[in-house]
Parts: C-alpha cells; sequence; structure tokens
C-alpha cells in the first residue's frame, strides 16, 4: 500500500488538510470502480447474449447437417439447397455474433486503464499532493474507441446509477446500425 | 482472376472471420495484424482493396489510409475502415485522410459481401473512365 492510503485508517489523527485530500482520493476511486463495476456489467450482458446466438447457431448447423446425412442416404440425388441456405444463414449468423470477442477484448483493456490510471496516479509517491482527477478523466475517457464507453463514463460522471447507465446504452446500441457502409 | 483484399486488424480472431467470410467468396485475402505491416505488403503487392481497423499498435488504420493515399498506386483503391469505432469525429478523420467508406463492427458477412462488391465495381468504373473525367 502506498503512504497516502495507508493515511486513510488513522485519517482521525492527520491534520484537516490531510483528511480532506484522503477522502478526494476515496471519492476519486470510488467513482473509478463504479464505472468499472458498470463497463463490467455491461460487457458482461453483451457478450453473454452474443455467446448464447453462437449455441443456436451451433445447434441450427448440427440439425441441418443431420437432415443432410439423412436425406442424402435416403435419397442419393437428393435436391439439397434449401438446407444448404439454412446452414449458410447459420454459418453467417455465427461469424457476426463471434465479434463480440474483439468488442469484449477491447472493453476490458479499456477497464483495465480505467483502473490502472487513477491507481497509478494515486500511489505515485512523486505525485503533487492535490491529484488532478481531470487530467485523470481525460487520460482514461482519451482511451476509448467505442461511442458507447464514451455515454457510459459520460452518464457515470453525471451521477446516474449503473442501471441508468445501462438503460441509456441499449438505447443507443438499438438505435446504431452496425455492418451498414457509409460511403464517403 | 479474383480481386485481392488486404484485411488489417490486430485481433486475429477478427481477420480469422473476414478472411474466413471472403475466401468462401472467390476472393484472395492477404492478411497484415497493423497499419505498419499492411503498408510494408501494399508497398511490395498489388491489392484492390484495403478493410482495415482504426485502433491498432504501431500504425492506425487513419494513418495507414492517409499514407496509402500517398502511393501512386492507391490514389483509386478502395479503402474501407471496419470499426467498432462510430463516432462522426473519428469518420470526418478517416474523410480526410481518404477512406472510401466506414463500416462499424459487427459485421454481418452478406453485407460485407454485398459492400465490397459495390465498391469495387464503382473502382473498376473509376479506374476506366478518362483521366478528364475522373479529375472533374
Amino acid at each position: 500500500m502506498n503512504s497516502r492510503s495507508e493515511e486513510l485508517p488513522g485519517a482521525a489523527r492527520q491534520s484537516p488538510d490531510a483528511l480532506s485530500s484522503a477522502l478526494a482520493i476515496a471519492r476519486g476511486l470510488h467513482q473509478f470502480l463504479n464505472l468499472g463495476v458498470a463497463q463490467l456489467d455491461a460487457a458482461l450482458r453483451e457478450s453473454d447474449a452474443q455467446v448464447d446466438k453462437i449455441a443456436q447457431c451451433l445447434a441450427a448447423l448440427s440439425s441441418d447437417v443431420q437432415q443432410l446425412e439423412s436425406r442424402v442416404q435416403s435419397e442419393p440425388g437428393a435436391k439439397c439447397a434449401d438446407l444448404a441456405t439454412s446452414l449458410r444463414d447459420s454459418l453467417q449468423s455465427a461469424i457476426k455474433a463471434l465479434q463480440f470477442y474483439d468488442k469484449l477484448i477491447q472493453r476490458l483493456t479499456h477497464v483495465r486503464a480505467g483502473l490502472a490510471i487513477p491507481a497509478d496516479a494515486t500511489t505515485d509517491p512523486a505525485a503533487p499532493a492535490t491529484i488532478d482527477w481531470n487530467s485523470i478523466l481525460d487520460q482514461v475517457r482519451g482511451r476509448y474507441s467505442m461511442v458507447e464507453e464514451r455515454v457510459l463514463f459520460d452518464f457515470m460522471m453525471r451521477g446516474l446509477r449503473a442501471e441508468q447507465m445501462l438503460r441509456a446504452l441499449q438505447s443507443l446500441r438499438d438505435a446504431s446500425a452496425p455492418g451498414e457502409l457509409e460511403l464517403f | 482472376m479474383s480481386k485481392r483484399i488486404l484485411a488489417v486488424d490486430d485481433s486475429a480472431s477478427i481477420r480469422h472471420l473476414v478472411g474466413v467470410t471472403l475466401r468462401a467468396a472467390g476472393y484472395e485475402v492477404a492478411e497484415a495484424a497493423d497499419g505498419q505491416e499492411a503498408l510494408e505488403y501494399a508497398r511490395e503487392h498489388s491489392v484492390d482493396l484495403v478493410l482495415a481497423d482504426v485502433n491498432m499498435p504501431r500504425m492506425d488504420g487513419i494513418t495507414l489510409v492517409a499514407q496509402l493515399r500517398s502511393l501512386p498506386n492507391y490514389r483509386l483503391t478502395p479503402l474501407l475502415l471496419l470499426t467498432t469505432e462510430s463516432s462522426s469525429q473519428s469518420k470526418q478523420q478517416g474523410k480526410q485522410a481518404g477512406a472510401t467508406g466506414w463500416i462499424v463492427k459487427p459485421f454481418h458477412p452478406e453485407q460485407l459481401l454485398a459492400t465490397l462488391e459495390r465498391v469495387l465495381s464503382g473502382s473498376a468504373r473509376s479506374a476506366s473512365a478518362p483521366a478528364a473525367a475522373r479529375g472533374r
């Protein structure tokens, strides 16, 4: 533990300035921890939904392959265009759903930064006595690569609860159109 | 001869999924893990279309687009950005760098193939048009 954190348990014996500084650090870190919780909740929910889709695709693929084998065995010249279409649709849905992993890795990388940047700033003995929280907030926000991450971050700064943030994110997701080309 | 697409993404899973989708449709696919690797590949090989992520180590996708546009062989080549980033500010940066278009992940395979076909056919028309007409 760093010297600043060690001040907290005995804060009552510290000067008012030291106590005020320790409380400011605790409040700042608390905000970042809340953000991390909300980000992880959002990532878990979305990833879980995509994995569920992948499982459904695999089940559909398995069923179609069984039907295909059965049809070919019972009727060697049978046309299988309908099954081929169904197999292709399941494969394409699985390819789309599997991209959740790339998004999940990005999100977790940003959650890590959101915890490491304030942690480093508050444990550095060479850091100024008054921590520049605005600069830390800018550094963390600057790492984000997705609009929904920035929305979540901005909602957190307005003091909304995690459930309210998640509802706002869901509306944002419903309004976006991933996969569509925007030509310049 | 099949068209050669350069897929650029630091995520191996995305490169793999793009590769599976495009190869199944008959495209030849080259892969690069970041902008720098893509630029080196593009300097040594002919590429019909580049599909690049934005946020990558060493060289990001927007810098890659700007660098490619400065090469004579890539003045008219379709350069598409495929990314989780969807802010209008980032899109504007992509446009200014010379990108042809912007696609937000996750991509749907059929939609991606239709997009590539559309962009490649547009590119073929531009390349075959007289220089004077292109300059207008």
